[in-house]
């Protein structure tokens, strides 16, 4: 037997915003850090400014330039840290609204999280990785070449995310593998209905609102109220200050009269330092509180053409999948990712649809002239406390089950078939 | 990254969010595997936040190497003397693991420094434990006092069922590590890694870094060792440490760095298969620009070739590619000839030093798109000029490859010597 399925399979679940990674069998991933990679370009941008004109041995010394500027580079927070101090280095973001963009620094990003943060030998692991529910075959048989090429790992699994995310509600209340996801990340907000652990592809929705537009939106605000915030860190400043503030109300007027008349309770206060001159500021965070969030209920708020409240997204995914399966389905809305972490999400989405769900049930009441009575639907919104890396442990849960390595692609078959092999990848029994 | 740090960045995360957060205990249960198979597990309940019990197990011993109660020899009193109160060693240790140590965090020393350091040293435990034999024979080294069993060879655990060998002198201790790689690519690149390290150690600047040399054979003086012992097919690395390098705080970086050899080679075969696929992209991309301009139909919408695997770019366009056969290969039929004939070169060289690399199988494309590699960085200099004798563009992937070895060693050796 191969010894690597008696070790617990490595899970990483790359998000546009945060990378989760960590081994199969733990509650929580090791580590949670941002998606981006800080290169060294110094090399690069030397090149081109010196353009046609490069003397021969000057290339040379460029060339091994190249190569040291190949290993000096970082992910994540060190990433971060590191392109604020200097300037040599640039960030990239591997990833864009739920899609690899720079498969140059995802294999990069993946080299670091192997032997940098998990410390691991990828020889001696089985690797799940997660994939969004619109990602391209394509793009799948890439991720398995970089996977058996360089890293030679042993098998791979690529899930889709939403399905990973129901299977950690499995774990956490008696939920069956049927159910809505409802996935607001970073960059991408997907409504997936799955069946038997089978998605509806066809049913999938997908919206132009996600937790980058939260964090955008905020800075704005607080740009026009003329907080005195450092331009260069107003984006990171908006970020924390929807993380650690920000929740979702009942009704905004109301929301507003609230804040109006109790500033001191509502009101709180922001403190940073300056990137510069180390000199310490603070701001005000008032209604950006409970307007961020709104975003999601009523996104004409943010002034982009897409209108249509989340509640409604759900209910049209649920309208538009197999008949059999709605009333299921709308007894399992599970929540995952972070940007559902705001205070009360859950019973507001959960209030909002249920007002849609009922209004049609009256009118068509209404219709058939009151004679048959309907079975009223059980709309339920389930939120865990694990919602924020849900997908991954998920990916946690069924990656420790023995079911798993059999549903793996192995290198072998790989060398056998090619990558072309990635581009399905089997429901597998600990999955329902 | 280009060494590889020696505490657990995992465990270090574990310990300092639980002494932040003493006063709201919370149960903790993480199992986690590094490299070389050493496992670990640490567990924590919310009644007591001060004690958390943490269990290592090694990789298994092969046989010519001597273990005291599934620990090499060495290893309890390191602990003891490192750790101090901190920690309190269970006997026996936890089903499956090798040690299990009770760590209780009241006894830490009260100042913030030290207290970050013990857990610092508390997260190295893998070169605390696996490395302590090492640690034992060069410290005798270091301090000249002639170890009772001089010239013995020592066997010393640092992948399952694998060793290395050290046999100390009274002047110096020889180093030697069989190499083993599963996949036959990175035997190949590991083999010409590990041949231009030896070179470069001939390099000025680097005349205080330790003796190193490969050879295909095992060095005369492991012929006692059972052969079982010394498969390897990546030949054999010897690296020659002096006194010198072993002298206070070095002891620590060179234990550690000689524990972890093989790692580092894997590491960074992994990192210049990266580099290869880095530039292999770029290349398909810049040729599927070529055929894109070329493209007699031109109305055809531009898609995306970003998402594209190298092997559908080539099938999806295997028959556009005929059509325009003519037009856009022909300047390039001098390129393809000679990329042949740096092929062949790079072949001749790698079967000299005695490596089995057939044509048939799928690796052998990819050494051949890295000739093509150095001679797409040949034909930059030259202004894009394809006319170039072979012998350069094989000399440039000498100095390319001595590049690279060199700020490896440059790395290491600053490792060692600081
Ligand atoms: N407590 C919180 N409250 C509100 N928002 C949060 C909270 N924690 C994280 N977020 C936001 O959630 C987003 C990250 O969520 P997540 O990690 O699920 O996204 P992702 O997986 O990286 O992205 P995607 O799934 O779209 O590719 C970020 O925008 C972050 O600011
Ligand atoms: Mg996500």
């Amino acid at each position: 037997m191969d010894p690597a399925t008696s070790r617990p399979a490595v899970v990483i679940d790359n998000g546009t915003g945060y990378t989760k990674m960590g081994f199969a069998g733990n509650v929580e991933p090791c580590f949670i850090t941002p998606t981006v990679v800080a290169v060294n370009d110094s090399f690069v941008n030397q090149s081109r400014s010196t353009g046609g004109s490069t003397k021969s041995n000057n290339w040379l010394a460029q060339y091994s330039a190249g190569v040291m500027a190949d290993l000096d580079f970082c992910i994540g927070d060190d990433a971060l840290a590191r392109s604020k101090s200097n300037s040599v280095y640039n960030l990239s973001y591997p990833i864009k609204h739920g899609q690899v963009d720079n498969w140059d620094a995802m294999e990069r990003f993946w080299q670091q999280c192997i032997f940098n943060y998990l410390r691991c030998d990828p020889e001696d692991h089985y690797f799940l990785l997660t994939e969004s529910p619109l990602t391209a075959p394509e793009s799948r048989e890439y991720t398995g070449e970089i996977m058996f090429e360089t890293f030679n790992v042993p098998g791979l699994y690529i899930a889709v995310q939403p399905v990973l995310a129901l299977a950690a509600g499995y774990t956490t209340s008696k939920c069956e593998m049927t159910g809505v996801v409802v996935d607001v990340g970073d960059g991408a907000t997907h409504v997936v209905p799955v069946a038997e652990g089978y998605v509806i592809g066809s049913s999938i929705k997908s919206i132009p609102v996600s937790g980058r537009d939260v964090t955008l939106f905020i800075q704005q605000l607080m740009r026009e109220r003329g907080e005195h915030v450092p331009p260069e860190d107003s984006l990171e400043v908006a970020r924390k200050v929807k993380e650690m503030y920000c929740y979702t109300c009942s009704d905004v007027v109301k929301e507003f009269n609230k804040h109006d008349k109790e500033p001191s309770k509502y009101i709180k206060q922001w403190r940073g330092t300056k990137p510069k001159t180390g000199a310490p500021y603070t701001c005000d965070v008032g209604y950006e509180r409970f307007l961020g969030p709104e975003v999601f209920f009523n996104p004409e708020i943010n002034g982009s053409d897409f209108t249509t409240p989340l509640p409604e997204v759900i209910d049209k995914c649920i309208q538009s999948a197999p008949i059999d399966t709605r009333r299921a389905l709308y007894k399992n809305i599970v929540l995952s990712g972070g940007s559902t972490m705001f205070k009360d999400f859950n019973r507001r989405l959960q209030r909002d649809l249920k007002k849609i769900v009922d209004a049609r049930l009256l009118s068509s009441e209404a219709r058939l002239g009151g004679e048959v009575k309907a079975q009223p639907i059980e709309v339920n919104v389930v939120s865990h406390p694990i919602q924020r890396y849900a997908v991954w442990f998920g990916g946690s849960v069924l990656a420790s089950t023995p079911e798993f390595f059999a549903a793996c692609h192995t290198k072998a078959e790989y060398e056998e078939y090619g990558a072309s092999i990635c581009r399905t990848n089997p429901v597998f029994k600990g999955m329902y | 990254m280009i060494l590889l740090q020696s505490p657990s960045k995992y465990m270090l995360q574990i310990l300092t969010t639980r002494l932040q957060n003493l006063d709201k205990g919370v149960e903790l249960d993480c199992h986690w595997n590094e490299f070389g198979d050493v496992r670990y597990h640490i567990q924590g309940s919310m009644k007591n936040p001060n004690l958390l019990f943490l269990s290592v197990s090694l990789p298994a011993p092969p046989p010519e190497t001597v273990s005291i109660g599934g620990l090499p020899p060495g290893a309890i009193d390191a602990i003891k003397s490192a750790y101090g109160a901190v920690a309190q060693i269970l006997d026996p240790p936890r089903d499956g693991f090798s040690l299990t140590l009770k760590l209780n965090f009241s006894k830490l020393p009260p100042d913030e420094e030290e207290k970050h350091m013990s857990l610092l040293k508390i997260a190295s435990v893998r070169e605390l434990v696996l490395g302590a034999p090492l640690r034992v024979f060069l410290k005798h080294l270091g301090s000249r006092t002639a170890a009772s069993d001089l010239d013995k060879i020592v066997a010393l655990v640092h992948r399952p069922m694998e060793s290395f060998f050290l046999i100390p002198q009274v002047d110096k201790a020889t180093v030697v590590f069989p190499m083993r790689f599963k996949d036959s690519t990175d035997v190949v690149l590991a083999t010409s890694f590990l041949q231009e390290f030896v070179d470069a150690r001939r390099s000025a600047g680097l005349s205080n870094a330790p003796l190193c040399s490969w050879s295909t054979t095992p060095p005369q003086e492991l012929k006692e060792v059972p052969s079982e012992a010394l498969s390897a097919n990546a030949g054999y690395v010897s690296f020659v440490i002096f006194p010198r390098h072993v002298e206070g705080r070095r002891l620590d970086r060179t234990v550690w760095s000689l524990s972890t050899f093989h790692a580092f080679v894997s590491y960074h075969v992994k990192c210049s298969e990266g580099f290869m696929h880095t530039r292999m992209r770029r290349r398909v991309e810049s040729l599927i620009q070529v055929l894109d301009r070329a493209r007699p139909d031109s109305e055809e919408s531009k898609k995306s070739i970003k998402n594209r695997s190298f092997k559908r770019l080539s099938e999806g366009r295997s028959e556009q590619f005929q059509i325009i056969y003519f037009k856009v290969l022909e300047p390039f039929s001098e390129l393809l000839l000679l990329v042949d004939s740096v092929y062949r070169k790079c072949t001749c060289k790698l079967y000299l030093i005695g490596l089995r690399f057939s044509l048939s199988t799928s690796h052998s494309s990819r050494s051949w798109i890295g000739s093509l590699l150095s001679f797409e960085m040949k034909s930059q200099q030259n202004g894009g000029k394809s006319s170039i004798s072979s012998e350069n563009s094989d000399k440039t992937t000498k100095t390319n490859k001595e590049n690279t070895a060199a700020l490896y060693r440059n790395e290491v050796d600053r490792g060692l010597d600081q």
